[in-house]
């Protein structure tokens, strides 16, 4: 039995839903009388129930991907937004920094009497200006100056992204933070000072990192050599760095582990204003 | 939707997750030109349907063998080969019968399983479904005819769809 040739556009048109009223009746008048045809229309609606039925849920890790990947491509964008265009500016600025604060220490010191010394001592400490963009970066500059703080924390520079928590365990990092005051900044660095590392992330390091098509988080350790590092990551990609140094991509879990086990000393962290759930591990040396 | 969309297109999972990341990336790019005439998954889904279009198009060249099928007037694209086989051991009634959907579906040619699917799957209107591949709707409309009848033929050997009458049951089987 074949369905009415006139009436299957009206019946492919109805489960369609683009029918109008009118021939929405004139079709089931119809599908009353012919069975062909009321047939048909079932079975067309059942193919669609049976497409329907083939729906299936994305895969569980679909949005993590596209997150990722977003996350990766506004993490490039910003440290090369960040590096390429201030560099100059935040070195400029820098330089500026150190003859003012210089300008300064060093008229007091010409004015004050010699008991007054150790307070130039202290502010040469607070001022101790961080030599590379890096550790400007870091938000540890200008604390000797808010005049020029601000300007350049807030004027001239983009927002600066914070450096790492304090790892407790070894006390190798600090956190750099615009809201320390002057004594805090005079304690960091002293204790810097003291255990002879360094809070802040090598500039020359980030150069590499963004040559490398990296910008992320990274760490610079020490007390392990590269065979020990691969054997504590069997995993890890590794980067060879335009200095032949190595960077090793290792999971932020992984990593975490081994510094509560001080399997190796953290020098410093550069941690960016993305969510990678992996690091770049350097070498220090 | 959009996983789904390009799952019937391109015929592959792992293609599948690929392109609807693909397509996710690029509507984030692309945002700010989003216009507002349109729904948006509309216009997601014509970003997924552009995609799935150039993947398939690239594949096509990339074959040696086209399994080109043109036996209608405006069919252009490859039939991927499926590669969702399931394992034996774990074949339900039901999943089976949706195996032999997905398979029947995945032998049409592509622009019949994306229309299709645009209308069963995401409910989209002729006029919705004309806007995200850039159809008339009158093409729409004819398209998504004969897709169902080539589906009908395909799976009449697997399910009763053709001998269904009022005096049988209401389903299928």
């Amino acid at each position: 039995m074949r369905a009415c040739e006139a009436y299957i556009d009206l019946i492919m048109r109805s489960i369609d839903g683009e029918t109008t009223a009118q021939e929405e009746v004139a079709l089931h008048a119809h599908l009353f009388r012919c069975e062909a045809c009321r047939t048909l229309y079932r079975t067309y609606m059942e193919i669609d129930q049976l497409i329907q039925n083939t729906e299936e849920a994305p895969p569980a890790h679909l949005t993590a991907a596209v997150m990722h990947t977003i996350r990766n491509e506004k993490a490039q964008a910003q440290p090369k937004h960040w590096i390429q265009r201030y560099r100059f500016t935040m070195i400029a600025a820098v330089a500026a920094i150190v003859i003012l604060v210089s300008a300064t220490v060093g008229g007091k010191h010409m004015k004050l009497s010699e008991g007054i010394v150790a307070d130039n001592t202290e502010a040469e400490a607070a001022v101790a200006v961080p030599e590379t963009a890096a550790e400007f970066r870091c938000g540890d500059v200008a604390q000797g100056d808010d005049g020029v703080e601000e300007a350049v924390t807030e004027g001239a520079l983009p927002e600066a992204p914070a450096l790492a928590e304090e790892v407790p365990e070894n006390g190798t990092l600090q956190s750099a933070g615009g809201t320390q005051s002057a004594e805090q900044v005079d304690a960091s660095v002293n204790e810097t000072e003291e255990t002879g590392e360094s809070a802040f992330f090598p500039i020359e390091y980030l150069e590499m990192m963004e040559q490398a098509g990296y910008y992320g988080d990274a760490l610079l350790i020490a007390d392990v050599d590269v065979s020990a590092l691969q054997n504590m990551f069997p995993e890890a990609n590794e980067v060879l760095l335009e200095n032949g140094e190595s960077a090793f991509e290792v999971s932020k879990e992984d990593v975490r582990i081994l510094i509560e086990e001080k399997a190796f000393t953290v020098v410093a962290e550069y941690q960016s204003d993305t969510e990678n759930e992996v690091y770049w591990i350097i070498l220090e040396g | 939707m959009v996983y789904n969309l390009v799952l019937r297109m391109v015929g592959s999972r792992e293609d599948a997750f690929d392109l609807a990341q693909e397509t996710f990336i690029k509507a984030w790019h692309a945002i700010s030109l989003f216009q507002f005439d349109s729904k948006f998954s509309t216009w997601l889904c014509r970003i997924a349907s552009n995609t799935c279009i150039d993947f398939l198009r690239k594949e096509r060249k990339r074959k040696m063998i086209s399994l080109t099928v043109l036996d209608d007037e405006d069919a252009q694209y490859e039939i991927p080969v499926a590669d969702s086989r399931m394992d034996p051991a774990e074949i339900t009634q039901e999943r089976w019968d949706r195996q032999v959907v997905y398979d029947a579906l995945q032998s049409l040619p592509a622009e019949y399983r994306t229309v299709l699917s645009l209308r069963a799957i995401e409910d989209m209107s002729y006029e919705e479904i004309g806007d995200v591949l850039d159809l008339k709707q009158g093409t729409v409309k004819s398209r998504i005819a004969r897709a169902r009848e080539k589906l009908r033929r395909e799976l009449c050997g697997n399910f009763s769809l053709n001998h269904t009458s009022d005096k049988e049951k209401g389903g299928m089987r």
